[in-house]
């Protein structure tokens, strides 16, 4: 861990940790510990994604039907339960992108004005 | 390939979670070692930065069971959906077959529900008053002329005396018809509105307060009080545009002023002619009501019946109850004025609800089972097509079977099939009965008991639903059962040339069932026919053709005063029959108090002058009576077989005269000639003083054509005032329509007094039909249904053997092959049909001859084992059913044996 900075998991806006799933997988299938370890390396160790909330919320994005599981082999040969983006997912994914978008471009907007 | 598990089917969340957990630590263990830390301490870290595994796996089983939860039901429903659309397919697939099985599902279903419709509305529905299972009639009961009457009205004294000390009632009304001209305004024509006169209590015994203002006080009945009417909703709608302004309004009823107080709710109009026993003029629906108002003569007439009595059982009482109280108030009445009941008179009361049915109960339930027979021949037929339709589809569930549908998945596909052709078959049977319904109702003769409750109700919905259902699974069991044969057999086709014997026995007798099951209803209708030609075929003792009738009432001020209005009566009457019989066109036209055969007639007790004292306990000889005016016996063609008819020697002031029926003659001057009788007298119950007898009159059937005449007197109006008559026309052209002389009835009467309005104009003929309307009804509703079974039948036998011909092609090209003539092979497919039309027609005999018993009381002259029906009806059917063989046997003789062997 190279970075100073503490990271900062446990406040995630509502929904962001959604977004980073979807995005772990919009590849090809992934496992847990994968998704993990994406959303980890992609935000430079900033966003530690703890496992008691990243389970449930695969489990839950499988149930509302955006992820679908399969159970197989991984490159050691071990049983691992890959989740895949369904169809309504990649759909979910790309409205959600845009949405977190236009949000943060607002936001930024809004504090790189300057004033009082 | 790891082996296939049962958890790839049915998720495990407890074993998924927790593996995909494990795998997760182990990965985070082996990453940490690859930074350099020893396992233990790799694993000490991973567990410390997981936090509390158990409470994770628990967070996320709860979402997977959830998730199984919706997914299972999801399953269900979507396999519901297939199957639903796998039957549509299949179904559209064979259209003939859908078609041919829905069209008799809604065929037999249509019948059943009409049947059940009329069967719930007059049997079943409760009527439309409050707690109307409460309500009862009371009759007097007892023996006249030695016959046992069952019922008649009450008389006003008895009916004040009953309802001051009966103790198991809580309130007792009176009515009685009486037909009111009614006008409303300054020029308007009147109209004759049926109408009652009732006790105070009527509205509230049965439970229905008015719509509008208010029902009757107790005032309101005491002489001398204003007038005042309650009006029924279809007049309020009719003559008052359902105005709120009517209450307080003013109206003209029989030249008298009335206020009309309240408006009645729609559907009520009591009493319904149709509910009471015959006997009481009542029309079929009563729109208006003043109150009962009796005269201080009244008060003691103790011996004059004219009340019908209806009463609410008190609280805690019982029918039971309220008889022995009647009859204990009886005893003592008789007790006090024994002078005013003959012995063995008594006193009754029945619910409204059976006195309202039990005239049709029989008949309806007859009815019912005719409809249910047919419904009973529609499902047989329809299993057979399904059977026979399953046999050909056995290859197909088979590979179904083969790839692994279980034995409950193919069951439940055929359940689905089935429900849902029963229940596409029901819902268009619905619709035609709901429709047929109405019609029907629109053409019930106006006889039949609570027409106006026959309605399409939830009772008659949910009656449908449940045949719909229960069929459909019926259904599907049989088409399982017909397609269970060994999966393996079928695929490999080894049962194809010989296709279950069994089987094809048990469609054998499902279409025998049919057969005789149809046979039964025809001789049923049979027999009616039979019987209504019969009756249609008596001499009614007038001659209905060519005559034209209405009736016309009096203005009756105040009460019904025969000693201050009979002159004013009797001179309009004889001034109208003059003007008629000198009216161009008329042969002749006379008027009579009540018309043969519509309805019931007065009837009383009288002596014979001279004639020997009566025997202790004997009662005094009974007769109908009616008054007429001179003519009618011409107009109504009535044979007079001595002495004169009435004529300008019968008035006021002369002599009381008097003309008896040939079977009162009979009955009273046994052993006399004709001629004798002429110049004596009877002394009847209308008159103190003897009136002698100037004429003899021919039998006519005044109360039904299958009754045999009774004894009538007839009085003249000149002597015998009496304000309402129906007058018969006789043209002089017999061949023109008796319609073209209602102008001139209208004209004349106009002539006289242009406020008068004719009511009920109807031929002489339409009256005679009527009276038969109902045997009319029942023989057609019969006759119907019996064809539909009989064709129902016929297409049934016809499936079974030309299916059969087409499954056993193979063996018939066989034969043919092997030198079997086409004459072989017709009498070989003949002789399945034949088996099947004798075994038919021989139950459907022994079932007719045992059912034929319960149409006994239905029939007119005609024996209920009547040989000429039965051997009809026997050849017709099977020469029907020889002929539904004869086509496909045919057909199999045109087979080519080459073609028939190579093909399927």
């Amino acid at each position: 861990m190279s970075s100073t900075t503490p990271p900062v998991a446990n406040d995630l806006f509502t929904g962001t940790l959604d977004i980073l799933i979807l995005k772990a997988v919009s590849w090809g299938p992934r496992h847990g510990y994968a998704i993990g370890r994406w959303i980890r390396e992609t935000t430079d160790d900033v966003l530690d994604v703890q496992e008691g909330v990243l389970y449930p919320a695969l489990h839950r994005l499988e149930r509302r039907g955006l992820l679908s599981e399969e159970w197989r082999e991984t490159d050691t040969g071990r049983q691992a339960k890959f989740y895949t983006l369904t169809r309504t997912g990649r759909a979910h994914l790309k409205a959600e992108v845009s949405r977190w978008t236009r949000f943060t471009a607002a936001v930024g907007t809004a504090i790189a004005t300057k004033g009082a | 390939m790891r082996p296939f598990r049962l958890s790839d089917i049915v998720p495990n969340p407890r074993r998924d979670v927790s593996e995909e957990l494990r795998f997760h630590l182990d990965m985070r263990v082996e990453e940490l070692m690859a930074t350099g830390m020893s396992r233990e301490e790799a694993r000490r870290k991973a567990a410390e930065s997981f936090g509390d595994v158990a409470a994770v796996e628990a967070e996320c089983r709860t979402v997977r069971e959830e998730r199984s939860r919706s997914y299972r039901r999801r399953e269900w429903w979507s396999e519901i959906r297939g199957d639903t659309l796998y039957a549509v397919r299949t179904l559209r697939r064979s259209p003939l077959f859908a078609l041919t099985a829905g069209v008799t599902l809604a065929l037999g279903i249509g019948a059943a529900v009409s049947g059940f419709t009329l069967v719930n509305g007059v049997l079943l529905r409760p009527l439309p008053y409050h707690e109307p299972a409460r309500l009862a009639m009371v009759w007097m009961t007892g023996q006249s002329n030695g016959t046992l009457e069952t019922q008649w009205p009450l008389s006003i004294p008895n009916f004040v005396d009953l309802q001051a000390r009966m103790r198991t009632t809580r309130g007792m009304a009176a009515f009685r018809a009486w037909p009111y001209a009614l006008r409303s305004g300054d020029g308007a024509q009147s109209e004759i509105v049926p109408s009652a006169r009732v006790s105070a209590e009527l509205f509230s015994v049965l439970g229905t307060p008015p719509l509008l203002g208010r029902g009757f006080a107790r005032e309101d009945a005491s002489s001398g009080s204003a007038r005042v009417a309650v009006i029924g909703n279809d007049l309020w709608r009719r003559r008052f545009n359902a105005s709120r302004d009517v209450i307080g309004r003013r109206v003209t009823l029989s030249g008298e002023d009335f206020t009309i107080v309240g408006v009645m709710p729609s559907g009520f109009a009591f009493p319904r002619g149709a509910e009471l026993p015959g006997g009481f003029q009542f029309a079929p629906r009563t729109e208006l009501w003043t109150p009962l108002v009796f005269s201080e003569r009244e008060l003691t007439q103790r011996g004059t019946g004219n009340l019908a009595v209806v009463a609410r059982l008190a609280p805690g009482s019982t029918l039971d109850a309220a008889r022995a109280d009647l009859s204990r108030i009886m005893r003592g009445l008789i007790t006090d004025h024994p002078r005013y009941f003959n012995p063995g008179t008594g006193i009754t009361a029945a619910t409204l609800a059976e006195q309202a049915a039990a005239p049709v109960r029989r008949p309806l339930w007859l009815l019912m089972g005719a409809v249910t027979v047919v419904l009973l021949i529609a499902l047989l037929n329809t299993a057979n097509l399904l059977a026979a339709r399953v046999s050909g589809r056995e290859h197909e569930l088979a590979v179904r079977r083969a790839l692994g549908a279980s034995r409950f998945r193919v069951l439940r596909q055929l359940v689905t099939e089935n429900v849902l052709l029963a229940t596409l078959g029901a819902a268009v049977g619905f619709a035609v009965a709901a429709a047929a319904t109405r019609a029907l109702v629109a053409r019930i003769p106006a006889g039949l008991p609570r027409a106006d409750d026959v309605v399409v109700d939830w009772r008659v919905l949910v009656a449908t639903l449940v045949v719909a259902i229960g069929a459909g699974i019926t259904f599907g069991m049989v088409s399982a059962w017909h397609g269970s044969g060994d999966a393996a057999d079928v695929v490999h086709g080894n049962t194809r040339a010989t296709g279950g014997r069994a089987r094809r026995t048990g469609r054998r007798v499902l279409v025998t069932l049919e057969v005789a099951l149809s046979l039964v209803l025809l001789v049923g209708a049979g027999l009616l026919v039979r019987s209504y030609a019969r009756l249609a075929s008596v001499s009614p003792g007038f001659e209905p053709r060519g005559a034209m009738t209405a009736s016309m009432l009096m203005p009756i001020s105040g009460s019904f005063d025969q000693a201050r209005d009979g002159a004013s009566w009797a001179a309009f009457f004889d001034n109208y029959e003059r003007r008629l019989n000198s009216a161009a066109g008329v042969e002749a036209a006379g008027g009579i108090s009540s018309l043969p055969l519509s309805g019931a007639v007065e009837s009383t007790n009288f002596t014979v002058e001279g004639a020997p004292p009566l025997a202790a306990g004997a009662t005094s000889p009974h007769a109908d009576y009616q008054v007429v005016t001179p003519n009618w016996f011409r107009a109504a063609r009535v044979s007079m077989l001595a002495g004169r008819t009435f004529d300008s020697r019968d008035r006021r002031e002369t002599a009381p005269a008097i003309i008896v029926s040939a079977a009162l003659a009979r009955a009273n001057f046994p052993g006399e000639s004709l001629s004798a009788i002429i110049g004596r007298r009877i002394t009847g119950g209308l008159s103190r003083v003897p009136q002698a007898i100037v004429g003899i009159a021919g039998d006519i059937h005044q109360t039904a054509l299958d009754a045999p005449p009774k004894p009538v007197m007839y009085l003249p109006e000149s002597q015998f005032p009496y304000p309402f008559l129906s007058f018969v026309v006789r043209g002089k052209d017999a061949t023109a329509d008796p319609a073209t002389l209602l102008p001139v009835m209208r004209t004349e009467l106009a002539a006289i007094d242009p406020s008068l309005a004719l009511d009920a104009t109807r031929t002489l003929q339409d009256v005679l039909d009527a009276s038969l309307a109902r045997q009319r009804f029942g023989m057609l509703l019969a006759g119907v249904f019996a064809v539909a079974a009989l064709l129902l039948a016929t297409v049934g036998l016809y499936g079974v053997i030309a299916t059969g011909v087409a499954q056993r092609t193979r063996e018939i090209g066989i034969r043919m092959a092997l030198g079997a003539t086409r004459h072989d092979v017709l009498s070989a497919v003949m002789k399945e049909g034949v088996a099947v039309t004798v075994v038919g027609v021989l139950m459907g005999t022994a079932g007719a001859l045992a059912a034929g018993r319960l149409l006994r009381e239905q029939l007119y002259d005609v024996s209920a084992r009547d040989p000429l029906i039965y051997a009809t009806v026997a050849i017709v059917t099977a020469a029907v059913a020889l002929g539904a063989t004869l086509v496909p046997a045919w057909r199999a003789t045109r087979l080519d044996p080459v073609s028939a062997l190579r093909g399927e």
